[in-house]
């Protein structure tokens, strides 16, 4: 009789911690596939130790694929959401006067990462708490300011700014509109157009040239890419457009100076980005804090990013008090 | 014979022997130099170099990077953040490897458009720095600096001067010990033998000398004790005869030296200590600054009342010694203090006891003034003790900066209790009585001898010498200069050694001009004279300003100061001695000393508050006008009562 | 002759103790001048160390942005020797990097509080017993502190210069002394041959006195010439003791 009290009672106990043991699910959504953000969202999980898996869904740029998502994540009782990008995150977790709206994953977990103006878009309430007690994230951008002030270094003379972005991305158009304001406060100039603006979808990247074309005329000094993962896509065609209009152009993506012909970036490590999230992530799934209590957590080590390439080609180079810790590519 | 025979004798020893001293002190003063320019040489040129290769390897990287030469973004305003950055940089370019010039920086000198005459015209060659830039082994361009000689002048020009400083100290000290040692080896056997002698042949016989105070003469020294001796014993009196009481100036010199040196060794950085210390909300820094020095002048306008009374009853010497460990205590006091209070508090203190001090060597020193040598006597004094102060603030300066401001005040109590060490051997514990000049009046003064502070000459001694004077050197050399010259910029040690030329001053002019007093000058005509010289120096001030036009009216006040000093000390008491009622002089003196720490205590008060209204200059000025109308009242005094005394009184003595 | 010894070895302490106290002096002055030579040669290299980070922060990026800041700071740190450590602390006086591994032994809290009152210009200087410390801050756009460089630099070449020099003061000193001791004898011996003179003279009358008071010879030798000078002469001198002489054997014989 003991015997076999003590076998179910160990059976019970067994389940419970292999339960407790089992690994936690985190559903993670991005705009267009896994690139560092997202390897270094996973590498940090698991340098951790912390037993978890990820699930990775691309939206493959498709916001109607997110109600999807949403649905397969209640289904898989995950534990927790990981949102890349503006616009997966406002499909996902809809925006603060969306609380308790069932459309919206309200209470699961849910982490945001990559979006450039939580505030501005309505997702969260402010850096000390989001608003909402399931969302919290990382903000991963330098203040615009900053950029405007880099741009004044490298061109003293710098008046006029130029911006294209997609209205397809409300990310880009509110970025539009915060550095229309800063145009205000800081003295400067803005021409900011329309990629396509005849469609309501994504952009067709062949008008990006001539937007391009476009601004030179206007007399713009330098372009700034703003927000926008369409233009980061198509960084090739619009950053040798520029060049070739002998436009500098400053990315918040670094990959856009590395990879493409930008001239400068000051932006986050992607992989930082992807760390803090994942830090984010693990104060909420193995230290249990709620997350409508976290600050959203910012990332404070920045990379001055320098193509010299494009600088020679431009003959616009950075400032030489900079060069000593700007990263320089040739 | 003269009266202290050994005077002489000890005079020209002390000449010789100084004279071979302080060519030693030269010949290691130069050597001093030599060794300190050797070693400082290259490390004034390491700073200028670094700066060049700095900026060198800045733009070596931006072309490693790929950077043209001539497109370095940011350059011209990088080139002018070097300049803003080192003042001793004139102009700095940076040139391509045609020689064309990619960028430059050049310093605005204050007359712009003179600029290339006066590059022409300058006496100093200015010195380039010409550095080679180098990209990927290959000669690209050159880095052009160019820098102001006076960088490295002006150093070596304040290394001089530190030594000539130390230098000066080292004389002072060189003088007084000299003296000291000629005295007890010449000066005073000879004086107690003859002075022994001629007791002796007057038939009295209690005194003996200790062989070792006659030096070379003790062979005799001991024959004529011995007969005191034998007398006594055979008068069935075993008792131990008195040595010859003789009191010297001389003697108080050495541990009065010390003591001032010792006293005063906060001179160079009391304020700032004071106001780094802090203190209570109230006390802005300003206030905690100068709080020390209110506390030393309301300390000693309180004893100055007493002091006549003091010094009758208890004699020099033992004044002297009681108040060693008071101040020294006293010094550590200020030395622990951490708020301004304190240090005020302890300050005041040390005031206190030093004012008794002094006190009882001043009067050492009138009454072992010879007749007819008041002003010797008193110049004397003042010349220690002023020498004493330069010497303390100068090495209170060099041992802050190395050892802190505490420590240092522990090393002036350390001197205070040598100075008691020495002045307990050589002061003399019994002096006479100071000989009175004797003057008959028509008119016999009647009421108690405090009427002296009444009579019409001390008033106008009082109004018009030691009112300004004191007000002068209380607000200008204490206050103002430092202040005014801090306001234009001036260093901290280029302010002390502007401040030093007025101690300087006194020090070398005081002798002189003292001897003058006594001799063929005598005391009104210096006393005038010094006055005018100090109202039109400081009014001066009105129609010019700066470093140098300051350091020079310092200097002359110190002149001006110098003539009226001690001449009015002996003016004064000429003015109690013509009152035939007793105590006079030491009630004329009491309130001369009272008057004068008052007048520097409410100068200070008003000038704190005029500086804010009316400003430095004009303050200065009003000053000087001062002095100017106090010559002008002397001058009138000095006619009225001409004319009355050739009417009414008959004068004996002179 | 005597007299002139007497005064040589005087003026000979004299002037040991005097060139001791000027050597000491001097030495101490020349530590301050070297110190402050050495400090403001740390200030260009803590300066142009600060150019990089100052940059960052005038664009409005955090210190701890600056990712190669470690090889900065070793780099400049390897320029000399002699500093120990090279340190860029933040707003709040935090160490953001440094080339110590263990910065926080070595930064002193009450640093960067004390840089940002000194202002740029001047910069931070400090004096600890073994090293130097020099800082230099950095600022905003806004004239805001953003933090600063700090270098600590060894005082230890600095020290042995100065006993170096001290060590050459002290031989010149100590040849000085010894010439002047032996020119002194020289200036000495003519300058004092009046002393000499009238010394000798008053001893001679004394001599003389002695031996006619032994002698009991009531003869005046005056075969001595009286000897005056310094304000003192050797006749009145003789007359003097003589004078007391008979004073004394007056009372000495007198009947109590």
């Amino acid at each position: 009789m003991i015997r076999k009290f003590l076998l179910i009672f160990n059976l019970i106990v067994v389940s419970a911690s292999s339960a407790d043991a089992a690994e936690k699910l985190i559903y993670g959504v991005f705009w267009e596939g896994c690139e560092h953000g997202c390897e270094g969202f996973i590498e940090a999980i698991k340098v951790s130790g912390f037993p978890a898996r990820v699930i990775v869904r691309d939206a493959e740029q498709n916001k109607l694929k997110l109600p999807g998502f949403i649905e397969e994540a209640r289904r898989m009782k995950a534990d927790l959401m990981l949102t890349y990008g503006t616009s997966v995150t406002l499909g996902i977790a809809g925006r603060l006067e969306n609380t308790g709206d069932k459309q919206f994953i309200t209470e699961m977990p849910l982490v945001f990462m990559y979006v450039s103006d939580p505030f501005g878009s309505g997702i969260a309430r402010s850096f000390e708490k989001s608003g909402r007690n399931n969302v919290t994230g990382t903000f991963n951008r330098v203040p615009e300011a900053v950029n405007i002030r880099t741009i004044q270094t490298i061109k003293p003379d710098f008046k006029h700014l130029g911006m294209i972005y997609n209205g397809n991305e409300n990310n880009s158009v509110i970025k539009v509109k915060e550095m229309s304001e800063l145009s205000h406060e800081m003295g400067f100039l803005l021409t900011a157009l329309k990629v396509d603006p005849d469609s309501v979808g994504v952009p067709d990247p062949q008008l990006i040239p001539e937007r391009v074309r476009e601004l030179a005329k206007a007399g713009v000094d330098f372009i700034y890419l703003g927000s926008s993962s369409f233009l980061r896509l198509n960084a090739d065609v619009f950053t040798s457009a520029a060049v070739e209009s002998g436009l500098p152009i400053l990315s918040p993506y670094e990959e856009v100076v590395r990879e493409s012909e930008a001239l400068v970036s000051i932006a986050a490590r992607a992989k930082d980005v992807g760390r803090v999230a994942a830090d984010q992530v693990l104060r909420i799934l193995r230290d249990g804090a709620t997350p409508g209590e976290l600050p959203i957590a910012r990332v404070t080590e920045f990379a001055y990013v320098v193509n010299m390439a494009v600088a020679r080609k431009l003959n616009t180079f950075p400032p030489i008090d900079i060069l000593q810790v700007a990263e320089t590519l040739d | 014979m003269l009266e202290q025979p050994g005077r002489i004798a000890a005079r020209r020893v002390v000449i010789w022997a100084a004279l071979t001293l302080v060519v030693s002190l030269l010949v290691t003063l130069y050597a001093a130099l030599h060794i300190f320019e050797e070693a400082i040489a290259p490390e004034l040129n390491k700073r200028s170099q670094l700066i060049g290769v700095t900026v060198r390897e800045e733009i070596e990287r931006a072309l490693d990077y790929g950077v043209p030469l001539d497109s370095i973004a940011g350059v011209d305003t990088y080139l002018e953040g070097v300049l803003d950055d080192f003042e001793e940089v004139e102009q700095i370019t940076l040139l391509s490897v045609s020689g064309a010039i990619a960028a430059t920086a050049t310093r605005q000198t204050q007359v712009p458009g003179a600029e290339i005459q006066t590059k022409l015209a300058d006496i100093d060659e200015p010195a380039w720095i010409s550095l080679p830039i180098l990209s990927r082994n290959a000669l690209v361009g050159e880095l052009r600096l160019e820098t102001d000689p006076k960088f490295v002048s002006t150093r070596l020009r304040n290394v001089v001067l530190d030594i000539l400083v130390v230098g000066l100290v080292s004389v002072l000290l060189l003088f007084e010990l000299i003296i000291w040692v000629t005295a007890g080896a010449v000066g005073k056997p000879l004086d107690r033998i003859f002075s022994l002698l001629r007791e002796q042949a007057a038939g009295n016989f209690k005194h003996v000398i200790p062989a070792p105070d006659a030096g070379e003469l003790r062979r005799i020294a001991r024959r004529l004790s011995d007969r005191a001796i034998d007398l006594s014993e055979r008068a069935g009196k075993h008792l131990q005869l008195p040595a010859l009481p003789q009191a010297y100036f001389v003697d108080i010199r050495l541990p009065l030296f010390i003591f001032s040196t010792a006293t005063e060794i906060s001179g160079a950085f009391l304020p700032l200590y004071s106001r780094d210390a802090g203190g209570p909300e109230w006390l802005t820094p300003n206030l905690a600054a100068i709080a020390p020095l209110v506390a030393y002048l309301v300390a000693i306008a309180l004893v100055a009342p007493f002091s006549s009374v003091i010094v009758r009853r208890i004699d020099p010497r033992r004044l002297f010694i009681i108040s060693i460990p008071l101040t020294a205590v006293t010094m550590v006091g200020v030395g622990l203090g951490n708020s301004a209070i304190l240090i005020a508090f302890w300050h005041g203190a040390m005031a206190l006891v030093y004012a008794l001090a002094t006190i009882a060597c001043q009067e050492y020193a009138l009454r072992t003034a010879s007749r007819g040598e008041d002003a010797q006597a008193i110049g004397s004094f003042l010349f220690v003790i002023l020498g004493g102060a330069f010497c303390g603030t100068a090495l209170g300066g060099v041992l802050a900066n190395r050892i802190g401001a505490g420590q240092t005040f522990f090393i002036g109590a350390a001197l205070v209790l040598l100075a008691g060490i020495v002045g307990a051997r050589t002061i003399a514990p019994k002096i006479g009585e100071r000989i009175r000049q004797q003057t008959v009046y028509a008119r016999e003064p009647t009421g108690p001898p405090a009427g002296i502070l009444l009579n019409a000459r001390f008033i106008a001694l009082i109004l018009g010498i030691s009112v300004p004077t004191n007000i002068g050197m209380a607000v200008f050399i204490w206050y103002l200069t430092p202040v005014a010259l801090s306001a234009d910029g001036v260093n901290v040690a280029d302010i002390g050694r502007v401040v030093m030329l007025y101690y300087l001053m006194q020090v070398l002019a005081g002798p002189i001009v003292a001897q003058l007093a006594d001799g063929k000058v005598g005391n009104l005509p210096l006393l005038i004279g010094g006055i005018t010289i100090s109202g039109l120096a400081l009014s001066s001030l009105m129609l010019w300003s700066g470093f140098w036009p300051i350091a020079i009216v310092v200097t002359l006040f110190g002149l001006g100061h110098t003539m009226c000093d001690a001449t009015q000390y002996s003016q004064a008491i000429r003015i109690a001695e013509s009152d035939p009622r007793p105590g006079t002089v030491q009630i004329a003196l009491s309130g001369l000393r009272l008057i004068e720490r008052l007048a520097a205590i409410a100068g200070l008060a008003a000038s704190v508050f005029l500086v804010d209204n009316i400003g430095y200059d004009t303050t200065i000025a009003g000053i000087g006008m001062m002095m100017l109308t106090g010559a002008v009242i002397m001058v009138l005094v000095q006619i009225v009562t001409t004319a009355q005394g050739k009417s009414n009184t008959v004068r004996s003595g002179k | 002759m005597a007299i002139v010894w007497r005064i040589l070895v005087a003026i000979g302490a004299i002037n040991f103790i005097v060139l001791f106290i000027f050597v000491s002096i001097a030495t101490l002055q020349f530590d301050t001048i070297l110190s402050g030579l050495i400090q403001e040669r740390l200030v260009v290299i803590a300066d142009r160390v600060r150019v990089p980070f100052a940059a960052v922060a005038n664009l409005g990026l955090p210190l701890s942005t600056v990712r190669n800041a470690r090889a900065i700071l070793e780099d400049a740190r390897q320029d000399d020797s002699n500093i120990e450590h090279i340190h860029v602390y933040g707003q709040d006086g935090a160490i953001v990097h440094s080339t110590s591994r263990t910065p926080s032994a070595t930064l002193s809290q009450t640093w960067p509080a004390e840089l940002h009152s000194k202002g740029i210009k001047e910069g931070l200087r400090i004096e600890t017993e073994n090293a130097f410390i020099v800082g230099a801050d950095i600022t905003s756009p806004t004239q805001e502190l953003s933090g600063g460089i700090v270098i600590v630099y060894s005082k230890s070449q600095a020290r042995t210069q100065v006993l170096a020099t001290a060590a050459s003061l002290g031989l010149t000193a100590g040849l000085v002394l010894a010439g002047m001791l032996f020119f002194g004898w020289g200036v000495l011996r003519i300058a004092l041959s009046e002393h000499v003179r009238v010394f000798g003279g008053i001893l001679a009358a004394y001599d003389r006195f002695e031996r006619q008071f032994w002698r009991s010879s009531m003869v005046d030798h005056e075969g001595d010439t009286p000897i005056s000078g310094l304000g003192v002469s050797s006749s009145t001198f003789d007359s003097l003791l003589k004078q007391s002489e008979t004073r004394y054997i007056d009372r000495r014989d007198k009947p109590f």
